[in-house]
């Protein structure tokens, strides 16, 4: 497979008042062409922050991409970029679609107008072959009466409908990358099925290759062909779908799963919950920064920072339970259990 | 990631023994506490413009206060030998054409226009506060009425009003500022309606109401507290305007009379003899000018380090 | 510890009799957010209501707790109309009934300090003054799983899981038999929505509190809730036991909710095939008469579309509002 994007060593820090918050801490990873690579992780991860820093959207200051960082995409280094160069790139190479429809649509301008823009600029149509292609779009993206739908503002438009005209934009231009940063946080349960039916949907029709952002592990089951998992500015473990469900090998990526909800769990028990806070990035820890949570924390884990081990080709964990001399330790029970409830449901 | 940024410690068994997070503490917060009004006060110092321009207000403040005292002459004495003399060692800024020392004037002129401009608005904030704050807290009927006549006395030219209570009350600067005010605070009050009713339907209010707290409480404890910025905003952006207003005013002969001056008396007499001596127009207008100046830079700088969105 | 257990017989400590809450859009419209809503709520127990955004439930929980008054129907809370207290008996009433918000970044006052947010009501009805008050603080910081050191920060230095937390102790700091909590999860990331869930249901325990939870979220309400109610744009549409609700579902809209949850195995969520529900919740201002799901339902019948169905028992104690189940029984 060829990949499309990537990204090696990426360092992102905030200027603040406490001093330099260090929100991205090398992380390289990359994108194969017309998969979906899923980011996970929780709120402060850096995860966001990365998918913006692909796009360049982070105002400098009080943001740095740091120097040695590398973001390739189909052999052009993005961090170097001018900002007209930028400018081509995104929404024709690489769009974005946000958590919050609403404020990321322009809500004086007609919804297919705002389709239309983005032609007119990267295809170079003219103004009615534009707006019949934003039809199109609208349609693709399932809008009903998408004609009557396009002379419409976003503000007559429904939350999940929203979701829809952004990923119309998104996908106007047709793109190599498109990157979604938790579009569905802010919609309920019914909408955010819908949402990512129709994303996996485009995805599989278009070919585009997706880059998905999200907090909850159980969105991203039935969508993503691999996952990448963030705490603390760092990828701690990276795999297929398969292998992160089936074979998790970081704690973190257990705690992660045990906490998504099951229907099936005894009511009022007590459900599995990871303690604590992540740490503050302006000053990280020297050792993993997962130590202060981890259950299965060793003298090691607070003094050095563990390496990337490989499990197989495409299944990598930073943990130093990894380390020969660490004691084995077996997957949580409920993990076996839940999935073996899930199988045979 | 490699292992090479580690080599420098020893791996052995003892470190491989699993000893969990029970005694770490993962709440901790490591960065230290800082206030509101600390952030702003740091956001604020580095605005390089806005501290120059409270700078040079705390400087023109102080002139006006000892400024007099300095000179050696009063601004009152009229001294017929030395009449429109032009600015030199002696008489810094010259003198008028009564032979007036046109430092020392400058400097009280300055202390009526600055007391001036603060007292209006004081009392335009208070008003707007209050009738701001009752309409946008009690809503309804009170509101309406309220609004209603906020909107009826800014449908009432400002000049009018003014001319109309010189001629019933008399002119002085008692007069002036009840003037200025009674007109002016519509505005302010309109500000804080806004906000209060944006606050009212915050969560945090509504934790207060399940909590039986009073109105008063309410409005002392959070509403006030949180609209407290954009009202320093808006008093930072008052004071000129009230400065320059009375300063119109006096140039049209309708504010301070003499023997009492201010800048924009200063100005108005010596409009007079600009063509011959432009300096007496010049440093009352001077002064003037770099007040509004600082004023507004200082409440740009105010503006933005109290905005909540640039919070970092 | 154990808890009683929860049985029909338990002591009601809520009744809510056909309330309703519209509220006034515009000169001739009229928002029904909450359109004849009934159920009682036993004392110890928790009662989860779900339904998706603009459905009502909020509006419902701010209503039972006397927040809003109400538009018609009543709501009795041991033997007292809520919507009927003035002055002090209102101030009481609210010792007894407390609330916890969604949003933990609105609901926490950015001016004042975490210990002065949590004694709030301890201030407001004087409970305790200068070392206890203190003392007080500390031990309901120390009861949500902070710390002294974190009292005199402000709410922005925490994460929004200790955020709810702050939230939670506030409500507590009052010594509640009742607590509405008010999506008190759906702003936080999944592995922290576990922490607020088990705090909830600790504190229950050593308490006794009796708890009105209300998310969009079926998974953790299932879990939290001895009992569950279906909203749907100001109904009740179901209202059973959660074993019930997930076990077997009954009206068309809690089946297409509980199907839409995301499944957390790949293998399983490739080879299942959702409910897929069209369209989205139409607005309740000036709703249509007749079955307020039927525009989306897949076994909608034409009298769906003129009669409201009434909400009646099908099985024991499984409530639900729809004419498919007018012939059963």
């Amino acid at each position: 497979m060829q990949k499309i994007l990537e990204v090696k060593d990426l360092r992102v820090s905030f200027h603040t008042y406490a001093g330099e918050c260090q929100a991205v801490r090398g992380v390289s990873f990359h994108v194969n062409e017309g998969e979906t690579l899923a980011v996970v992780g929780e709120s402060g991860c850096g995860k966001t922050v990365t998918s913006k820093a692909i796009m360049k959207l982070l105002p400098e200051p009080p943001s740095e991409i740091k120097e040695g960082s590398v973001i390739l995409f189909k052999d052009k280094n993005i961090v170097n970029m001018k900002e007209k160069e930028l400018r081509l790139l995104r929404g024709s190479e690489i769009s974005m679609i946000f958590q919050d429809p609403m404020t990321s649509l322009n809500p004086t301008s007609k919804t297919g107008k705002q389709i239309a823009e983005g032609l007119m600029i990267h295809r170079g149509m003219n103004k009615k072959q534009a707006f019949e292609e934003a039809v199109k779009m609208l349609e693709t993206v399932k809008i009903p009466n998408a004609r009557k739908r396009a002379n419409q503002y976003p503000h007559e438009f429904s939350g999940g409908m929203r979701q829809r005209a952004m990923i119309a934009i998104a996908l106007a231009c047709n793109p190599s990358i498109l990157i979604a940063d938790e579009p569905t946080t802010a919609l309920d349960v019914t909408i955010q099925a819908q949402i990512m039916d129709l994303i996996k949907e485009l995805q599989k029709k278009l070919g585009t290759a997706v880059i998905l952002v999200t907090h909850d592990l159980g969105v991203v089951a039935d969508v993503a062909d691999r996952i990448q998992v963030m705490y603390a500015g760092k990828i701690v473990e990276r795999g297929t779908t398969d292998e992160i469900f089936y074979n998790p090998k970081h704690p973190y990526t257990w705690a992660l799963l045990r906490s998504v909800p099951k229907l099936s769990t005894k009511n009022k028990s007590e459900l599995y919950s990871l303690k604590g806070t992540p740490p503050d990035l302006v000053s990280p820890p020297v050792g993993c920064p997962f130590a202060p949570r981890c259950e299965y924390c060793m003298e090691i884990c607070e003094e050095a920072m563990p390496y990337a081990t490989e499990i197989t080709s495409t299944h990598e964990v930073s943990c130093w339970l990894q380390h020969p001399m660490a004691p084995k330790v077996e997957v949580p029970n409920e993990l076996m259990v839940g999935g073996e409830i899930n199988g045979a449901s | 990631m490699t292992g090479n940024i580690n080599s420098s410690i020893e791996l052995n068994q003892e470190k491989f023994r699993i000893v969990g997070c029970e005694n770490l503490d993962a709440e901790k917060i490591n960065r230290k506490s800082i206030t509101f009004w600390q952030d702003v006060w740091r956001r604020f110092k580095s605005n390089k413009v806005a501290v120059g321009a409270a700078l040079l207000l705390l400087i023109i403040t102080l002139l006006c206060i000892f400024g007099p005292y300095i000179s050696g002459y009063e601004y009152e004495v009229i001294d017929k030998n030395n009449r429109n003399v032009s600015p030199n060692t002696t008489y810094w800024f010259g003198t008028d054409d009564m032979g007036r020392d046109l430092f020392s004037r400058v400097c009280i002129g300055g202390r009526i226009s600055i007391i001036i401009g603060i007292v209006c608005t004081f009392i335009m904030i208070t008003i707007g506060i209050l009738i701001g704050g009752i309409a946008g807290y009690f809503g309804g009927l009170i509101d309406d009425i309220l609004m209603r006549i906020i909107e009826i006395i800014g449908s009432i030219p400002r000049l009018i009003i003014i001319i109309l209570i010189q001629i019933l009350l008399g002119r002085g600067i008692f007069q002036l500022v009840f003037a200025l005010t009674i007109v002016s605070w519509t505005a302010t009050a309109r500000l804080v309606r806004g906000q209060i009713l944006q606050l009212k339907e915050m969560e945090f209010i509504l934790a207060e109401h399940s909590l039986g707290a009073s109105p008063s409480r309410i409005i002392f404890k959070h509403l006030i507290p949180n609209v407290l910025g954009v009202i320093i905003v808006r008093m930072t952006f008052a004071v000129p305007e009230f400065i320059f207003e009375e300063a119109f005013l006096s140039f049209v002969g309708l504010g301070i009379q003499p023997p009492q001056t201010s800048w924009g008396a200063l100005a108005a007499t010596a409009q007079g003899n600009l063509m011959f001596y432009p300096y007496q127009l010049f440093f009352p207008c001077l002064f003037i000018s770099l007040t509004m100046l600082s004023f507004n830079l200082m409440g740009d700088g105010l503006n933005d380090a109290l905005d909540p969105k640039l919070r970092q | 510890m154990e808890q009683a257990k929860i049985t029909a017989e338990t002591k009601d400590l809520i009744q809510v009799k056909n309330l309703k809450k519209y509220f006034k859009v515009g000169r001739k419209s009229i928002l029904k957010a909450v359109d004849g809503v009934s159920f009682n709520i036993r004392k110890g127990e928790t009662i989860g209501l779900v339904g998706e955004s603009g459905c009502g439930k909020t509006t419902c929980g701010r209503t039972v707790m006397g927040l809003y008054s109400a538009t018609g129907g009543e709501v009795v809370f041991d033997g007292i109309n809520v919507h009927k207290l003035k002055g002090k008996e209102k101030k009481d009433f609210t010792r007894r009934a407390q609330i916890i918000f969604q949003d933990p970044y609105a609901s926490l006052n950015p001016r004042m300090t975490v210990g002065d947010i949590i004694a709030s009501g301890i201030d407001i009805h004087n409970l305790y003054t200068g070392k206890e008050r203190m003392d007080r603080i500390y031990e309901l910081l120390n009861l949500v799983g902070l710390n002294k050191e974190h009292a005199s920060r402000f709410p922005h230095e925490f994460s929004g899981g200790q955020r709810q937390r702050i939230g939670i102790a506030r409500a507590l700091a009052m010594e509640p038999e009742f607590i509405v909590c008010d999506e008190p999860i759906s702003a936080l990331d999944v592995s922290i929505q576990a922490q607020i869930v088990n705090l909830l249901i600790r504190l229950q325990y050593e308490y006794g509190l009796t708890y009105l939870f209300i998310a969009h979220d079926l998974s953790m309400v299932k879990h939290i809730s001895d009992r569950v109610g279906v909203m749907y744009l100001g109904h009740i549409v179901e209202l059973t036991s959660s074993d019930g609700l997930y076990k077997k579902p009954l009206h068309p809209y809690t089946q297409a909710l509980l199907s839409a949850i995301p499944e957390p195995d790949p293998n399983t969520a490739r080879s299942t095939k959702r409910i897929e529900l069209e369209g989205e919740v139409p607005s309740p201002i000036n709703p249509k008469s007749g079955c307020r799901f039927a525009s989306r339902c897949r076994y909608a019948k034409p009298e769906c579309y003129e009669i409201t169905p009434e909400l009646k028992e099908i099985e024991n104690d499984h409530f639900t509002a729809c004419h498919l189940f007018n012939d059963v029984k």
